[in-house]
């Protein structure tokens, strides 16, 4: 025992009985030795594509379940339409007698395309204005329950 | 060089929470990936609790196949290698249990097996190792099994390399005290 032990030697030792040479992995023979939990790990993907997917789905769904919500949604896309198709500049208003009536008397008349371009032909953005109020006041205030089952049966009363 | 070559060494450059993120998207050459960088580190694991490569080897494999499974349960991408590690411990444990069962009570702690006749120091540097702390005994095979760099070890054990250097002196200054006591002489550190 005439050896040195320092720090170097006990690291020399220690190299010597943890016997590490660089284990290699192998990734066929684990993916055959594991194949469920691979195929777990690499279907989760697809499943993600298809929930988003579903998600998407879904967003458009929450948006025509709250009806008041729905029902400005459509609203402003027909106003857009209108406003497009009609346009301010290529049609003046004019003045048509009965001009401060709204141009349809349901709700659900109220807010057809044919209707509205009437109203703005009758008087411009006032008049769209007046016969928006009509509907809205005609709908009135709905709590958040109803469904758009519901709103559509009023609409076409 | 060929695509899955490039592609193995485009992954190797990636840092590991890029590769977590792609793995869990279903991306299985990034999980592979994941495996491949820390195979020897959970290997080292496996052997500082079980004594033996072979079994260390299959506990780092299955912390692998646990991992595929609740990779999406990982909070934090960048401690897969400290999340993988816990499982590995785990994985070990149970297989040290279950061997239990098979052995008789009166059996020696595991011990790494030597491929020729140990020396006499060799022999007390094993029998010194089998009697350290867990932690202790951990830290010693993660720096010696295969040279891992203080950095891969600070990935698996989620703490400093000033840590890892301080708990390593610890660790060795237990193993000189425990040669001493076996009449081994003084180790000079």
């Amino acid at each position: 025992m005439s050896e040195r032990k320092d720090e170097k030697w006990l690291d020399d030792e220690l190299r010597r009985v943890v016997d590490g040479a660089a284990p290699e992995f192998d990734a066929e023979t684990w993916k055959r030795k594991f194949p469920d939990e691979f195929q777990a790990l690499v279907s989760r993907g697809r499943q993600d594509v298809q929930e988003q997917r579903g998600g998407r789905r879904r967003i458009v769904r929450l948006r025509f379940a709250r009806p008041l919500v729905g029902l400005a949604t459509a609203a402003a896309i027909v106003v857009v339409a209108a406003v497009l198709f009609v346009g301010p500049g290529q049609h003046e208003p004019q003045d048509l007698p009965g001009g401060s009536q709204p141009a349809a008397q349901s709700p659900a008349k109220i807010v057809t395309m044919m209707s509205l371009s009437m109203a703005f032909r009758q008087g411009g953005t006032e008049a769209l204005n007046r016969q928006f109020d009509e509907a809205l006041r005609k709908l009135g205030p709905r709590p958040n329950g109803v469904s758009v089952a519901n709103l559509l049966g009023d609409l076409e009363s | 060089m060929s695509k899955s070559l490039e592609n193995e060494e485009l992954q190797g450059n990636q840092p590991d929470s890029l590769l977590v993120e792609r793995a869990v998207g279903g991306d299985g050459d990034s999980f592979t990936e994941l495996c491949r960088r820390h195979y020897g580190a959970m290997v080292a694991i496996g052997h500082a609790i079980l004594g033996d490569r072979h079994l260390a080897e299959d506990a780092a494999q299955q912390a692998f196949a646990k991992a595929a499974l609740h990779l999406p349960r990982l909070r934090e991408s960048n401690q897969f290698g400290r999340w993988l590690a816990a499982i590995c411990r785990n994985e070990a444990k149970d297989l040290a249990r279950r061997r239990h069962r098979f052995t008789t009570p009166c059996e020696p702690p595991p011990v790494a097996p030597a491929a020729s006749q140990p020396s006499e120091a060799a022999g007390a540097v094993k029998e010194a190792l089998n009697r350290l702390s867990s932690e202790a005994r951990e830290v010693i095979f993660l720096r010696f099994y295969d040279g891992l760099s203080y950095e891969r070890i600070s990935a698996v054990l989620g703490i400093s390399e000033q840590a890892i250097n301080g708990r390593l002196r610890r660790a060795k200054r237990k193993l000189a005290e425990h040669l001493r006591g076996a009449g081994f002489g003084e180790v000079k550190l």
